[in-house]
């Protein structure tokens, strides 16, 4: 009995100490995801900016041609495959595999595959994909690199034609807090033109060295914003992800240490009991 | 006391600078251009370098920008980079 009530007791003293444990990780996922929104909260003068002149540049009539906007039939497709690179993110994960594995069904195409996170890559990996660039390991100093390293890539790919589509799979944001696995077309991209500001350029602008000149350097901008958007909204949804599961953990441990700490009682009781009993029976059988 | 207008240097990593100013010299891809307060509506790609922008203060600032867009109109102008530092 009393062996049984210090294994208990153990376990309850295990059970604490993750509690602790995914308590803090909780709280370092929400701090993490907190700076992500900030980041992401930065750079939307920037994307707001540079949809602006992309507006005025479109404001004529004439189209407009850049290799990156060139749709050609898709033959050769890549994929990019946004995942965490720790684990503990509840199925974060697993859904953004599910989405990627939709490409990589027998009778696709097998597309270019480039991965950051270690968690898809390893997932994949095992499955035998193997990849044309993967980035791992990211530390959240490098995020930038990465971003340019990933848009130089996709770039470069698409220019050359070797790929004529780019597709990315990553975690988007449907509501407020609500995300989902996603796919997206992200090369060749289309330009949203949000409708034409009238009346307010009366002036046309003076344009330098061209229309067609600043419109070409502009493309690749509006692109590198675009990746780098999207690798803040995974970030964001992975920390979110991470701060949920994290916090789901922390409640199951709570009841799972209530549960026990009544079941510790019950024993203890018992045990009360039956050596209340023994004396009692036994100090009867002393009296008769 | 000379015309200023408004100023901002725009990076993905936020707004690197924003202020009132009179005089700035955008390192465009031909050469310089100074810019004024009620210029016309214009906007130029820049091939990056040294930016110099005099402050309604009296104060000059030289910035080390990336290749970018300048953009000004309605005495509002935005200078659009992907790097952005200050050098005094």
């Amino acid at each position: 009995m009393s062996g049984q009530l210090r294994a208990l007791k153990n376990r309850i003293r295990g059970v604490e100490s993750t509690q602790k444990i995914t308590k803090a990780m909780e709280m370092v996922a929400a701090s993490k995801l907190k700076r992500f929104q900030k980041l992401r909260e930065q750079s939307t003068p920037y994307v707001r900016a540079i949809e602006g002149v992309l507006n005025r540049l479109l404001q004529t009539d004439i189209p407009l041609q850049h290799p990156l906007l060139e749709k050609r039939a898709e033959k050769e497709t890549a994929l990019l495959v946004f995942t965490s690179d720790t684990g503990l993110c509840g199925s974060y994960n697993q859904s953004l595999v599910e989405e990627a594995r939709k490409f990589l069904r027998p009778d696709y195409r097998t597309p270019l595959l480039i991965g950051i996170g270690k968690s898809g890559v390893n997932a994949l990996t095992r499955e035998g994909h193997t990849w044309h660039r993967r980035f791992t390991d990211t530390k959240t100093a490098e995020i930038e690199s990465v971003i340019t390293q990933v848009t130089a890539v996709l770039e470069y790919l698409f220019m050359e034609k070797r790929i004529d589509a780019v597709y990315a799979v990553y975690s988007h944001f449907t509501g407020k807090s609500v995300y989902g696995a996603a796919t997206e077309k992200i090369l060749p991209f289309q330009l949203e033109v949000t409708a034409a500001i009238t009346g307010e350029t009366a002036s046309p602008y003076i344009m330098e060295p061209s229309r067609e000149a600043l419109f070409s350097r502009l493309v690749p901008l509006v692109f590198a914003a675009k990746v780098r958007m999207i690798f803040m909204e995974s970030m964001i949804a992975e920390h979110m992800a991470r701060m949920t599961a994290m916090s789901q953990a922390t409640e199951n441990a709570k009841d799972l240490i209530a549960s026990m700490v009544l079941l510790r009682n019950k024993i203890r009781q018992a045990a009360i009991t039956k050596e209340l009993i023994e004396i009692v029976s036994g100090s009867k059988a002393l009296k008769n | 006391m000379a015309a200023t207008y408004s100023l901002k240097i725009i990076t993905p990593q936020g707004t690197a600078y924003e202020g009132t100013v009179l005089h700035t010299l955008v390192p465009t891809e031909s050469g310089f251009a100074g810019v004024l307060a009620h210029h016309a509506p214009y906007l130029v790609s820049s091939k990056g370098g040294k930016m110099v922008v005099k402050e309604s203060v009296g104060l000059e600032k030289d910035f080390q920008v990336g290749p970018g867009f300048f953009e000004v109109n309605h005495d509002e102008a935005v200078f659009l980079t992907q790097t952005c530092a200050i050098q005094n």
